[in-house]
């Protein structure tokens, strides 16, 4: 679904992502770690079209980005770290907005279905988004990746800034779209959530996956042992 | 601490390209503006002395003619120029170029030069003055709208409150550095423009119009002061460098753009002039019909025609030993000169009633006000013109009625014909003129004044009131 | 599906409604055109008031020395001393006699009120009238100096700033606010996006206008006049003024495809308004002014007086000459001395200084005309000026347009004096014939070929002005 093919990016000379290859299958929840500098948030944009790779290709459901920008991004939700909404809209017209753009257009009980869906208190949904909180922002950033109905999913340190109910709550919906066959791409430092919600797990340093393994290979203490190794060496 | 501020102020803007490139693009515009009016004051100088004297001329070389007839011929006078004209010209483009004075008739400016050239005239800044006053101010704004909000906005403020730098002497600093920088700029431009001035007529630089070039550069020193201080009061008020810049953008388009249309447009609408035939149908009606329980023409003429034939002890007009059509003219006029006296009052009750308007649109911003105590400073607003006038006219009058008296003497009965030598035109004396003293100009132009110095003050009072409340949040 | 473009400016409506700024302006934009359209409803219809009052007045004063006429030679009433109706010397010399010649205010006239209140439109014509004097003014100086707030105006100078605070950030803010890659990670291109805000803008501020101009336009017109090309010639400028609007859309697209942040596009497109709207015609008018400089007064005012003098020193061989070209008109009966001076040195010097004086008026016209086109030749350096000489052209309100109507008058005056001077040079008295027979002034029309003609180059310089900018934004792309 989600795949990278070779995929190498320069930036004034220093390589942001070195022949990277990656595959994330349907139902696959693939985590990103990484110091920042590694290349997450550069792969990430490669696969959202906003970057041109100078080599190599990233491919959504077999589609490749540069040349089908638009049929792509229809595949494809993104959360980006920091969720930034209009706001002089309320949460319902934000999610409205971005699901009409994404061609969905939802009666006004959905999208408060999806709001809630995604966590967000009913007392919250008409006020303006000026007025939200950093995890209420993040929370409707989630109910437009939900409406979108995507079979891709790329997400920008998600649980940054949330409490760990909050975190808790983002898990187990993680764990519904991949029942629903959604490929999850999570670039993230948050080495827990890591291990507990992905299938597999990839460390990249200086552009390049250092290590690829799957999350039950190793035990918490032990990923953060391979993590730390990897970037001592 | 406040001069520390203040210099590491003036090195900012010292190093802002921008501000460099904006400074001497209006400079570049107004030295291009102000040496162009310099030329165009020099050539006029001499065209209006030689248009002078080649009118008294044709006035002394008209032949032997009937008195009333070259009363008719008439004279043609320029208003004169202080050399301060070429940096402010004021009303010129839309007063009339020559005053002509015409028997009958009051003395009146014609051809004006927007007439000839049309509404396309009035498109761009006329003068250097405007320049001056608009681009500079707009000069202000760019150079001074970021200079508290932005530093809100990079955070460096929070850093300065946080080392304990009391928020009004840091305030006070930036000001000073910001008009330290201002007045560089502004001191050199002022003494260019003296020295034009200067250059322009050598012999004209008397030392009333140096007091009138003091007062001037009082007056603009004021109102740059109430922009800078208006400028940073909004930098204090805003919450964003962009804010403010939208905020100090629109005031100054509503004042110094929107301003000036506005107010001839409610002036015209509340202060309406009325149309020219109905002016002439009132100074009719009046010659005809009089005024205020005053008895018309005809039952004057049936009087003068009465007396006269009384004083004389005669039975006919034919017999009177004098010209009786003089007599008959020196009446007419002194008739339709009171009638024109009153109607030109209304006229002028009107006129400042729209000059009232006027100033009232400087409830939208200082220009207005600024341009009206600037051309009144440099003699050419409407009460100069209105003060030449008035010379004229009794200059005019003096000579009508040394006609009419000619008549009088010359003829005899109710016989008109007659015809005088030119020695006569030649005695008719030349129009000396001296134009008004920098006090009444400043009386004149006060009001202006005031409504700029209330600007000042409440731009002033806003900066303060900013600077109080200050906050890096 | 994707979202169609009727969708996406529905969403961009409801954006600029939450988000207060978009209405403020909307609204200050309608008390702007107003004021505009007070202006010119107003100026118009004072025009249509002063002429029909000439007309009206002329016209009375007219019947009444022809029902004294018919009185009089019925014998039951007998002529006052200076009011003889058979006198020629009485009734068409002097002022009251004079017939108001009328340019017709066009009907866009109350788009550029401005003009209008310089040369007026009506020029009255007798026997002896000078008609190349300028035409008295007791308006304000101060009042003319800085000119009226019509379309002209707003359109022109204030309409770019409107559509630059309404654009100026439209990228630029979602950079800013950070919602862009929110936004750009949706399957709509960002252009579409762009354009249906640029929709929106542009249907907040031309559709005010335009309903405000039609009802302008609409209470404008004379009363008898028909509405109909009026309206139609409104479309056209209607379209000059979507032209216009969109060349500053353009602009303001432009600015923001370079990724610069909202204060740097909003200080450029400033620097853009102000040297399209002050600067650069600034500058034009002080070449202008420098190589086809207005006619000058002074020279022609002493030129005037030296014709004067001189045709009065040979007054006496002025009257010959034309008594021996027309022999028809030489008196036949003894003369009092103000019918001997009227009919023998004034009349007669008054034809000979027409005649003097045609080569310094073909100047002065000449003079004109060439600041007319120096005008229009440097109307491609700046939208805002080709746009304001359009209106005028169209409007009617040039000098040039002026000119016509001193044309007509003097054209008139040959009628004028071709019906009565027989009967004033023999001074025979004045009939029923001469008062039924005597020509009509007829109103100067500024057709709409002649108009659009003149404003043809102006248009051009205009739309060529938009196409220009608006290919040369479509050619980039959209992504930031």
């Amino acid at each position: 679904m989600l795949t990278t093919e070779n995929l190498t990016k320069r930036f004034a000379g220093n390589v942001a992502v070195d022949n990277l290859s990656l595959t994330v299958a349907p139902g696959e929840l693939f985590a990103l770690l990484g110091p920042n500098g590694a290349g997450k948030t550069t792969t990430i944009n490669c696969l959202l079209g906003f970057i041109p790779p100078d080599s190599g290709r990233a491919l959504i459901d077999g589609l490749d980005v540069v040349t089908q920008p638009l049929e792509t991004k229809r595949r494809l939700a993104y959360i980006p770290e920091q969720v930034n909404l209009y706001g002089y809209f309320s949460g319902v017209e934000n999610l409205a907005y971005f699901s009409e753009l994404a061609g969905h257009h939802y009666a006004n009980a959905e999208l408060r279905r999806f709001l809630a869906e995604s966590g967000l208190q009913k007392e919250a949904h008409d006020r303006r988004v000026s007025g939200y909180s950093k995890g209420m922002r993040q929370k409707v950033g989630i109910a437009i990746a939900l409406a979108k109905q995507a079979k891709a999913l790329l997400l920008d340190e998600p649980t940054s800034g949330l409490d760990p109910s909050a975190s808790h709550e983002f898990s187990q919906l993680l764990r519904q779209l991949r029942e629903r066959g959604v490929a999850i791409l999570m670039a993230t430092h948050d080495l827990f959530r890591a291990k507990e919600d992905a299938t597999r797990v990839g460390i990249m340093r200086h552009g390049k996956l250092a290590h690829t393994l799957t999350a039950a290979e190793l035990s918490h203490t032990g990923l953060e042992k391979l993590y730390l190794e990897t970037m001592r060496a | 601490m406040i001069w520390t501020i203040a210099r590491h102020e003036i090195r900012h803007l010292r190093r802002d390209g921008r501000l460099r490139a904006a400074g001497w693009l209006g400079l570049g515009l107004l030295a291009g503006l102000v040496l162009l009016g310099w030329q165009t004051w020099r050539r006029d100088l001499r065209e209006r002395a030689s248009f002078e004297t080649a009118a008294r001329e044709q006035w002394d070389h008209q032949g032997e003619k009937h008195p009333h007839r070259a009363a008719h011929f008439g004279f043609y006078l320029t208003k004169p120029e202080l050399p301060l004209a070429l940096v402010d010209s004021g009303l010129k483009p839309a007063t009339g170029q020559v005053l002509w004075l015409e028997a009958h008739e009051r003395s009146a400016f014609t051809y004006s030069p927007v007439e000839d050239a049309g509404a396309a005239a009035i498109l761009g800044l006329t003068n250097g003055a405007e320049v001056l006053q608009l681009l500079g101010a707009l000069l202000i704004v760019l150079t001074a709208y970021g200079s508290i909000a932005r530093e809100r906005e990079d955070g460096t403020l929070r850093l300065l409150l946080a080392q304990g730098v009391p928020p009004l002497r840091w305030f006070a600093g930036k000001c000073l550095g910001l008009a330290f920088a201002l007045t560089a700029l502004a001191t050199p431009v002022a003494l260019g423009l003296l020295a034009l001035c200067i250059a322009a007529q050598p012999g004209g630089f008397t030392s009333d119009v140096a007091w009138r070039a003091l007062t001037l550069g009082a007056g603009h020193a004021l109102y740059f002061a109430a922009w800078l201080a208006g400028a940073v009061a909004v930098s204090a008020w805003s919450r964003s460098a962009r804010g403010a810049l939208a905020t100090l953008l629109a005031l100054w388009v509503a004042g110094g753009v929107l301003a000036p249309r506005l107010a001839s447009t409610l002036a015209s609408s509340f202060a309406p002039v009325p149309t020219l035939a109905e002016f002439r149908a009132a100074q009719g009606k009046d010659f005809n019909q009089g005024f205020d329980g005053e008895p018309g023409w005809d039952a004057r003429l049936a009087a003068l025609e009465k007396s006269t034939l009384a004083k004389y002890g005669v039975e006919k007009l034919d017999d009177v030993p004098v010209g009786f059509s003089g007599l008959r003219l020196q009446m007419m006029d002194a008739w339709s000169e009171r009638i024109s006296d009153r109607q030109q009052q209304h006229l002028e009750e009107i006129y400042t009633a729209q000059t009232r308007w006027h100033l009232a649109t400087a409830a939208l911003g200082p220009f207005v006000a600024m341009r009206a105590f600037s051309q009144g400073l440099a003699g050419m607003d409407w009460p100069h013109y209105r003060h030449f006038a008035e010379a004229a006219e009794v200059y005019r009058r003096s000579v009508v009625a040394s006609m009419d008296q000619l008549l009088e003497r010359k003829l005899v009965g109710d016989k008109w014909e007659v015809s005088v030598s030119h020695e006569v035109w030649s005695r008719v004396p030349p129009f000396t003129y001296a134009m008004p003293h920098a006090t009444w100009a400043l009386r004149e132009a006060a009001l202006p004044l005031a409504l700029v110095t209330a600007w000042l003050v409440l731009a002033l009072t806003l900066a303060w009131a900013g600077a109080r409340r200050l906050s890096p949040l | 599906m994707t979202p169609n473009f009727f969708r996406l400016a529905h969403w961009e409506w409801r954006r600029l409604v939450a988000e207060r700024t978009g209405l403020v302006l909307a609204a200050v934009w309608c008390v702007l055109l107003a004021f505009a359209a007070h202006q010119g409803i107003t100026q118009t219809r004072a025009r249509h008031a002063e002429i029909a009052a000439a007309r009206t007045a002329n016209a009375s004063s007219w019947t009444t020395k022809r029902a004294l006429l018919i009185e009089i030679e019925a014998g039951r009433a007998q002529p006052e001393t200076y009011g003889d109706p058979r006198s020629p010397t009485h009734s068409i010399m002097g002022g009251r006699a004079d017939n108001p010649i009328v340019l017709e205010p066009a009907p866009l006239s109350a788009l550029a009120a401005g003009p209008g209140d310089l040369a007026p439109s009506i020029r009255p014509v007798g026997m002896i009238t000078k008609v190349f004097l300028p035409a008295q003014s007791i308006d304000n100086p101060a009042n003319r100096l800085a000119g009226p707030l019509d379309f002209n105006f707003v359109v022109a100078a204030l309409l770019p700033l409107f559509v630059l605070a309404l654009g100026f950030d439209v990228l630029a803010r979602e950079r800013e606010a950070r919602t862009m890659p929110l936004l750009a990670s949706q399957p709509v291109a960002l252009g579409r996006i762009v354009a249906a805000r640029f929709a929106v803008h542009f249907i907040l501020l031309w559709l005010p206008l335009a309903v405000a101009a039609v009802f302008t336009i609409a209470v404008s017109q004379a009363p008898a006049a028909p509405l109909a090309p009026a309206l139609g010639e409104l479309a056209v400028w209607l379209a000059l003024a979507a032209a216009y609007l969109v060349f500053w859309q353009a602009l303001t697209a432009w600015a923001n495809f370079h990724a610069w942040p909202a204060a740097t596009n909003a200080l450029i497109l400033s620097g853009a308004w102000l040297a399209a709207v002050l600067l650069i015609p600034t500058l034009v008018q002080t070449l202008v002014q420098t190589v086809a400089p207005p006619p000058d007064r002074r020279a022609f005012v002493l030129e005037t007086r030296a014709i004067e003098t001189d045709l009065f020193t040979r007054a006496d061989a002025i009257r010959d000459a034309y008594y021996a070209e027309n022999p028809a008109r030489r008196p036949t009966i003894a003369l009092n001395e103000y019918d001997t001076y009227f009919v023998g040195n004034l009349y007669p010097r008054a034809l000979a200084a027409d005649a003097a004086l045609a080569p310094t008026l073909h100047r002065l016209a000449t003079a004109r005309a060439a600041q007319a086109t120096w005008w229009h030749r440097l109307a491609w350096l700046s939208p805002t000026l080709a746009l304001r000489l359009a209106t005028e052209q169209l409007a009617g309100a040039t000098p040039a347009q002026q000119g016509r109507l001193i044309d007509h008058a003097r054209a008139f005056q040959q009628l004028w004096r071709a019906h009565f001077d027989l009967k004033l040079f023999s001074m025979r008295p004045l009939t029923l014939a001469d008062y039924d027979g005597k020509p009509e002034p007829t109103p100067v029309h500024l057709t709409l070929t002649e108009r659009a003609a003149a404003a043809f180059p102006a248009i051009v310089a205009l739309f060529a002005a938009s196409f220009l900018a608006i290919s040369t934004v479509c050619r980039r792309s959209f992504f930031s």
